[in-house]
């Protein structure tokens, strides 16, 4: 892979396009001071350190994934200008393009979400008691969650030319899944104990649980980027 | 000259519903072939199959002998590209388009693309869709040619230009040629830009090549006689017959242009007799215009006799 041509498309998309630095000086740029404002309330003893933990990882996975969409945007927005055609005329591997691109998404989430993540960090960290290690455990899940956010989609952009298409595609998944949740609410056709629902409440909180959830999800966003490279690379038009 | 090729089309096919493109040619190092059609015609059809943003349903691509397809990022940098339907990126600034282009190339040129900006005078502080379309052009005419490539690809590159533009844009390709001599592929609308550029003039219609000759050739074959009388010789050798209704002057257009030919108009009677050279534009209308009679054969195989130097 070239490693060149990467850092050219990061760069391309993380700090010459404006929208994403206007994402990260205005929208980012808030939410941090937000998240900073409440640090100093939770370290002042006005707010429950509980909520610092809640409020600030909602937000950075709102960021995270809200960066990731954001790229994804850009990509949309210079196919529908017609600019991205700009990218198949340089001397680029269709999978370098792919990768750079990913790539991008994921570099672009990271500072719209570190400062908010710090913040707490260290309101958690002087405020004491015993919520850093869950704290950690949060993050970790979130940026799990950023990484397959990213992943689906910027390879839902870069693989699909229409814009129409992808509203599709997100109504056609928002129906399945809330007709599956409309069985299950109606028929019951899975039943879980209390006892049982514990147990895997249990399970998920804990590190073997950790492990085996990001990973699978890992995985799952891995397969993603393998699977979208390859249909990105044979795709029969760029146009 | 041009006996190396630096780009070679051999039966290349796309299929689209209803239009179908079926080419083939080539690109010698050095020359510049001109490519022109009207609207659908394929010509950025074309340019995209050669460049990869679509696939060709059949048919190879060579570049520098190289396939295009096996050897993408190697022949790439080697080539240059413009694209009229690809605006660079509209929210990017004029000298992080150009920083962003140069990281691509090995053998990107930074003084050469300083050079170019200041001749056309594109502010690096300014983002592209700040810019009108001409500076577009130009901006775009830097990034295509400031790694020196030895292959251009220009679509189209001076539609909606101002004539300034259009001879500024001329003598940016001339210098080019002189400069490093890149094969060249020019599709346009604008006759004469290829008129001033080409070597060789490619006429595309409806997908197919409708007609492919040296440029001098082509100019020198065909020509406008005026003059009083009959009809000289028999129809094959004219393409279009008019009469002035109100002079009753016969204008009669060759595509076989020689001096025998005038010759045998001569002696078949046809008095005070004018031969007009054709430019490019009119030979186009004739060649893929209405006025076209069926059966002529146009192609340079078919043309009788020796092509003679122009009145």
């Amino acid at each position: 892979m070239d490693r060149g041509a990467l850092k050219a498309i990061i760069v391309h998309y993380v700090l010459d396009d404006r929208q994403y630095r206007r994402f990260l000086l205005i929208g980012a740029g808030h939410v941090a001071v937000a998240v900073f404002v409440l640090t100093i309330l939770v370290l002042l003893g006005k707010v429950p350190a509980l909520f610092l933990l809640i409020v600030s990882s909602s937000l950075s996975a709102g960021m995270g994934i809200g960066a990731g969409l954001l790229v994804a945007g850009l990509i949309q927005r210079e196919k529908a200008e017609g600019s991205f055609r700009v990218f198949r005329a340089l001397p680029l591997k269709t999978e370098t393009l792919f990768v750079g691109a990913v790539l991008a998404g994921i570099v672009a989430s990271i500072p719209a979400v570190l400062p908010l993540y710090v913040s707490a960090t260290v309101g958690l960290l002087l405020r004491g008691g015993n919520l850093l290690n869950f704290h950690f455990y949060v993050g970790w899940i979130v940026l799990v969650m950023i990484f397959f956010s990213v992943s689906v989609s910027v390879t839902i952009a870069l693989c699909v030319n229409s814009p129409g298409v992808i509203v599709n595609v997100l109504g056609v998944g928002s129906a399945v899944v809330g007709m599956l949740l409309s069985l299950q609410a109606l028929f019951d056709i899975v039943r879980f104990s209390e006892e049982e629902l514990f147990r895997l409440l249990r399970f998920v909180l804990s590190f073997e649980g950790q492990a085996v959830i990001s990973g699978v999800v890992i995985l799952l966003s891995g397969a993603v980027v393998v699977v979208g490279s390859w249909v990105f690379s044979h795709k029969r038009s760029y146009v | 000259m041009f006996e190396d090729a630096a780009l070679e089309v051999e039966g290349l096919e796309k299929r689209y519903r209803g239009f179908s493109l079926r080419v083939s040619f080539r690109v010698g190092r050095g020359e510049v072939l001109g490519v022109v059609g009207p609207n659908g015609a394929g010509k950025t059809t074309l340019i995209y199959c050669v460049v990869g943003l679509v696939k060709p349903d059949g048919g190879r691509v060579r570049v520098f002998g190289l396939d295009v397809e096996e050897h993408e990022v190697e022949v790439k940098r080697r080539m240059g590209v413009f694209l009229e339907e690809a605006p660079l990126f509209r929210q990017v600034r004029v000298r992080d388009v150009v920083k962003f282009f140069a990281s691509f190339y090995p053998t990107w040129d930074g003084e050469l693309a300083e050079r170019l900006m200041r001749e056309f005078e594109l502010e690096g502080g300014k983002r592209v869709s700040e810019l009108s379309k001409g500076m577009r052009a130009k901006l775009m005419l830097v990034t295509a040619v400031s790694h020196r490539p030895e292959l251009l690809l220009l679509d189209e590159p001076t539609a909606g230009l101002d004539p300034g533009m259009r001879r500024e844009f001329v003598e940016v390709v001339r210098a080019a040629l002189r400069d490093f001599g890149p094969g060249i592929l020019l599709t346009s609308h604008i006759m004469a830009d290829v008129e001033d550029v080409a070597d060789r003039v490619l006429f595309l219609d409806g997908g197919r090549v409708a007609l492919s000759e040296g440029k001098r050739e082509l100019l020198q074959r065909w020509r406008r006689i005026r003059g009083r009388g009959e009809v000289p010789l028999g129809g094959d050798a004219w393409v279009v017959v008019e009469r002035d209704p109100v002079t009753g002057e016969l204008e009669v257009v060759t595509d076989r242009w020689s001096e025998a030919l005038l010759s045998q108009a001569r002696e078949a009677g046809l008095r005070d007799i004018r031969v007009f050279p054709l430019n490019l534009e009119e030979i186009y209308s004739y060649v893929l215009g209405v006025r076209r009679p069926k059966g002529v054969d146009f192609s340079a195989a078919g043309a009788k006799g020796e092509c003679s130097e122009g009145d």
